[in-house]
Parts: C-alpha cells; structure tokens; sequence
C-alpha cells in the first residue's frame, strides 16, 4: 500500500479520537475542577489550560510516531501497523487519563482534610 | 492465505468493538447510582465523574484491543528442507486456512473478554470502596455538627 495513504489513515484516526477524546474530558472535568477550587473563573482557566496540554502532548506524540512506522507495503503489514501504532496511543490516553483522575481526586482530599483541620 | 488473515482482522475488529460498547453501557448505567450515592446527591458531579470513567474505560479497552489485534504469524509457518543437487534450499510455508482463522479468532477475542471482566471487578471494587468512604466522612461530618452542637 501507499505509504502516504496509510500516513494520512493514521493521522486522520489519531487527530480525530484526540479532540474528541479532549472536548469530552473538558466537559465533565469542569465540575470536577469546580468541586477542587469552588471558584467558576478560576475553574474555566485551569480547565482550557489542562486542554491545550493535552492537545500539545497527544498531538506531539501522534507527530513523532509518524516517522516510526515499519513496512507497510502489504495490507495486512499496514493493518497491523496501524493497529499498533493507535492502540499504543489510545492505551498511554488511557492511562493519563485515570491518572488524572487520580490526581484531582487526591487533590480534594488533601483539601477536605484541610477544612476538617480548621473546623476542629 | 493473506486475505484470509484481513478477513480474520476485518471480523475481529466489529465484535471488539461491539463487545465493549455493550459492556460499559451495562456497568455505566448501573454505575450511576453508586455515583450519586457517593457524591452525596450532587447530580452534576456524579454524572460527569461517571462519564470520565467510562471514557477511560473505552480508552483502556478498545487501545487493549487494538493493540493486542496484530497475529504472530509464525505459529503458522512450516519450515521445508530440500537439497537440489547437494544445495540446500529452504522455503517457508504459511497454512492459515477457514480452522486457523477460527482458533486465532477466538483466542483474541476471549483474552479482550477476560481483560473486560478483570477491568469490571476492579471499577466495581472502587466503586464498593468509594461508597463505604463516603459513608465514614458523612459519619464524621454529623458527629462533628453534634459535638458543636453540645
């Protein structure tokens, strides 16, 4: 197969699961976001801040995996390439996300314990 | 015996996804109510903390399918010697019929099925335990009030 055309496959499957993946996270993070900080403004900047990152990083990565591809002359060798190459990322997006998830939630612990703290 | 590998990879990729999908609509809509109960009734941040979860979990399992998708090939090859006039030639043979599709088939799709499960008790255990902590700060909270109170 041509090497382009499976270029542009990936690209166009990466970049499309990236934003929605990301309007997604940035629609139900807020209230998350909002639960940490009590403060809307505040909330709203933290959470299109957390978004640009998260373009700039997944977008960076999909960049540099495009130089990494292997033979893809056949179509089964570019089905598998593929394959691999979005699974890897939509695996690390995965992660990141729970680990993000993980954060925020140690983050209003840490918070709720505080408030507790000052109340006794 | 190549189209026959497509073929393999053409059905294995619907049924992963379907099998996914079907899973957390299952377990996300029974998440709710756990949700709910552990944000104390707050239906915004209930619902968006169940929707961040399941987009984690499509995240997990489809990039585990995807990335566990590619056949190793050389279970499948036999190897022949042959020696034409003293010289020894080897040529390779892929055997990949209707019986091989099957078996791959059903082995990938049977470890997305197990890695499935594994990832469901495992949201189900936070959940267990998420509730059983709401529970305990609710406790505190009262007797907090009580004590200022007295």
């Amino acid at each position: 197969m041509d090497t382009l055309f499976v270029y542009t496959i990936y690209l166009c499957i990466a970049g499309l699961i990236t934003i929605q993946v990301g309007k997604d996270l940035h629609r139900n993070g807020y209230y998350l976001i909002l639960d940490l900080f009590d403060n809307e403004e505040f909330s709203k900047t933290v959470n299109n801040l957390l978004l640009t990152g998260y373009y700039l990083v997944n977008i960076g990565y999909i960049a540099i995996t495009v130089s990494q591809f292997g033979a893809v002359e056949t179509v089964v060798l570019a089905i598998e390439e593929l394959s691999r190459k979005v699974g890897t990322i939509v695996l690390i997006l995965g992660i990141l996300h729970f680990n993000n998830i993980i954060v925020l939630h140690v983050l209003s612990k840490r918070k709720q314990s505080i408030i507790n703290f000052i109340n006794t | 015996m190549t189209e026959l590998i497509v073929k393999t990879y053409i059905a294995y990729l619907p049924i992963a996804i379907l099998l996914t999908f079907i899973v957390a609509r299952i377990f996300f809509k029974n998440s709710k109510i756990f949700m709910l109960d552990i944000f104390s009734g707050r239906q915004e941040i209930a619902n968006s903390t169940n929707r961040l979860f399941e987009t984690g979990f499509y995240l997990l399992s489809l990039g585990f399918a995807l990335f566990r998708m590619k056949i190793n090939k050389s279970q499948f090859i036999t190897y022949k010697n042959e020696f034409v006039e003293g010289v020894r030639v080897s040529t390779e043979e892929l055997s990949y019929g209707m019986q091989e599709l099957f078996e791959t088939l059903s082995s990938k799709i049977g470890m997305l099925a197990v890695v499935l499960g594994l990832m469901v008790f495992f949201l189900m255990f936070m959940l267990f335990r998420g509730k059983k902590k709401s529970a305990e700060g609710r406790a505190r909270k009262e007797e907090l009030q009580r004590m200022q109170e007295i």
